[in-house]
């Protein structure tokens, strides 16, 4: 790892000042990504601001209308959150579910929307070609061991998968993330993550210094009957092979779906989410027969590459067991 | 003359080396009196002796030295022992009952409080110089080595680390306590797990300057004069090691399983243990241990409750 200036910020002006004042300065939380790939030889700051000693962005508030979570709250805070775990399933079970409780202990909501992608190409610079690392390289994946990789969202320029597990959830329920600038202001978690396309080196719509300072989440009956299925490739502390984050509300009968939201994780370049399942879906009466077919324009555009080919049907028939799970049907 | 740190006695009397390497001295003078680091190339706990006499601090260290020497024409390095002695003289008579020292990785740090009333005359030697402690003593800001202090298992341990020395290495190289492990150093097999203010970690991913002013607890810090805690006890009994390379991360992992409320089933434990990996695949016995402790910890808390 190539040497840096610590510093801990005091303030949150004192961090945007210190990251945008500095060329190669960037923020630190929990570290787990950001040490992870200065070991890795990706990342190399000139600089680290760490800013988990900044007060007051550690909070956890469930009030009437939203959940908003502090950009520093730790993972295992909101997996562990007694009403997040009671009465919002899929925020507590997408927390859980990722990474081991020492690194939920660590790792920070902010940094954990930050976290860049487990591609091994990414992750090793002997590997010349990668765009997202070096822009105008190339992409050594796209015919190289792509079994991870995703069939979603991708482009020539590269088809890195979105690791992570909260921000499916995220997107499924409508969440924005709260960011300082110059002028605060608030981002949809939809358009948090930018689709690669010519220029898979840019991940969000966030300049050097701007700092994400906290995400809600909108309470909706959705939410509150919601569920995250995860599937992998062993059963605890491994990401995701493709899982799927979904929320039903019922009409008064019970049986007709008023507001059904999905989106899906390990399959694609960004959290995904799955509207032609919604749309198909919604104002019908749910059963196996109608889940399984609807299911099936989750994958709607995605292209295989050879290895990854089967995370297509996979991606449907995970969508298809959640849906299942929580509307009740066997 | 009071010889205070008498868990430091000079091992025999050594000759003075003739080219002794440096030894670098800061002094700083603080509210209670003074601080003094001394780098002393190769020192431990065994080979350095402080003397402190009124405003007098005499340190002497045994130190080892390599030194090229012919030996049957051929050139060959040889460690030469020999003893490094410097002296100083303060602007105040120092308390030696209250004073404290530690060294580290060859790091001497005095912390010398000044007798209340006394005021002499200084007389500045060719030794260590004297300056005023900084107003706030800002976080390290260049990219050179800084002095962190570290708090593990209760004690203080000034380290002078680079930036990027992870807590893991500080842990290991800097303080000496090798009982945590390295195992893949990318946090992905929980050999390095150490609890950080009560919380487990990776500190393989912590860097040891955000560790700085927080409680480090690692495995040397379990066991109470000389008992094995609990957990300890239940691995032995279990037979829940093969190696032992994982042990002290699964053992710190396991013992906040519990304090979590993660221990409920056997599902739960091996869910919330899934962050330490054993190669020789001990689960089914960890998993054993940790079960009869969370029960035990369950038990006792009905009876006090």
């Amino acid at each position: 790892m190539k040497n840096f200036a610590y510093s801990r910020a005091e303030s949150v002006p004192d961090a945007m000042m210190a990251t945008a004042s500095h060329t190669g300065a960037r923020f630190l939380a929990g570290g787990t990504t950001m040490l992870d790939l200065m070991k890795c030889g990706v990342e190399e700051p000139t600089a680290l601001v760490d800013i988990t000693f900044l007060p007051g962005l550690d909070g956890i508030e469930t009030g009437p209308d939203s959940v908003r979570i502090g950009a520093l709250a730790r993972m295992s805070d909101v997996a562990n959150h007694p009403v997040i775990s009671r009465d919002f399933p899929a925020l507590s079970e997408s927390m859980w579910r990722g990474a081991s409780e020492q690194l939920r202990n660590m790792a920070t909501i902010g940094g954990n929307l930050m976290q860049r992608t487990r591609c091994n190409y990414f992750r090793d610079p002997s590997y010349a070609a990668c765009n997202k690392r070096d822009p105008g390289s190339g992409c050594a994946a796209l015919d190289g061991i792509n079994r991870g990789h995703a069939v979603l969202g991708t482009s020539d320029h590269c088809i890195a998968t979105y690791p992570g597990d909260f921000a499916v959830a995220l997107v499924a329920f409508d969440a924005m993330v709260h960011v300082r600038s110059a002028q605060s202001h608030s981002i949809p978690a939809a358009d948090f993550f930018l689709l690669p396309e010519d220029r898979p080196h840019l991940e969000h719509p966030i300049a050097p210094g701007e700092l994400i300072v906290g995400i809600e989440i909108p309470i909706s009956g959705a939410l509150r009957r919601s569920h995250y299925l995860k599937v992998r490739d062993r059963e605890s502390y491994e990401f995701a092979v493709a899982s799927a984050a979904v929320g039903i509300e019922f009409e008064a009968d019970g049986r007709t779906v008023r507001d059904l939201r999905v989106a899906m994780g390990g399959v694609a370049t960004k959290p995904w989410r799955a509207r032609q399942v919604e749309a198909a879906l919604n104002g019908r009466p749910l059963d196996e027969p109608t889940v399984r077919s609807a299911s099936k324009l989750a994958t709607d555009g995605a292209v295989s590459h050879g290895a990854n080919g089967f995370k297509i049907e996979l991606a449907q028939r995970v969508v298809a067991r959640a849906l299942m799970t929580i509307g009740g049907i066997k | 003359m009071a010889d205070f740190i008498r868990a430091f006695p000079l091992a025999a009397a050594v000759p003075a080396l003739e080219q002794a390497p440096r030894m670098e001295v800061d002094i700083v003078e603080t509210d209670q009196g003074y601080r003094l680091k001394a780098d002393v190339p190769g020192a431990n706990r065994k080979n350095i002796t402080v003397i402190v006499d009124g405003n007098t601090v005499t340190i002497r260290a045994q130190v080892e030295k390599e030194e090229a020497v012919e030996n049957r024409r051929m050139l060959v390095t040889e460690r030469v022992v020999g003893e490094l002695v410097r002296s100083f003289t303060l602007p105040h008579e120092i308390d030696e009952s209250r004073a404290e020292a530690a060294v580290v990785d060859g790091v001497l740090v005095l912390t010398l409080p000044r007798r209340t009333g006394t005021r002499v005359e200084v007389r500045h030697g060719a030794e260590g110089k004297l300056a005023r402690a900084p107003a706030a003593a800002p976080a390290a800001a260049g990219t050179s080595a800084a002095i962190v202090n570290l708090k593990i298992n209760g004690s203080d341990y000034p380290l002078k680390l680079e930036s990027r020395v992870t807590l893991l290495d500080a842990l290991r190289e800097y303080a000496h306590l090798y009982g945590t492990k390295k195992g893949c150093d990318q946090g992905q097999c929980g050999a390095c797990t150490v609890h950080v203010n009560g919380r487990r970690v990776l500190s393989c991913l912590t860097l040891a300057m955000q560790a700085e002013g927080q409680q480090v607890v690692t495995i040397e810090g379990l066991a109470t004069d000389g008992t094995l805690h609990a957990m300890q006890e239940a691995f032995i009994r279990h037979d829940a090691l093969q190696c032992g390379y994982c042990t002290p991360g699964q053992i710190m992992s396991a013992i906040a399983c519990i304090a979590e409320g993660h221990a409920g089933s056997d599902a739960d434990i091996r869910e919330y243990m899934s962050g330490n990996l054993c190669r020789c695949g001990t689960y089914t016995n960890i998993v054993a241990a940790v079960r009869e402790m969370a029960g035990a910890t369950a038990s006792r808390q009905g009876q006090t409750s």
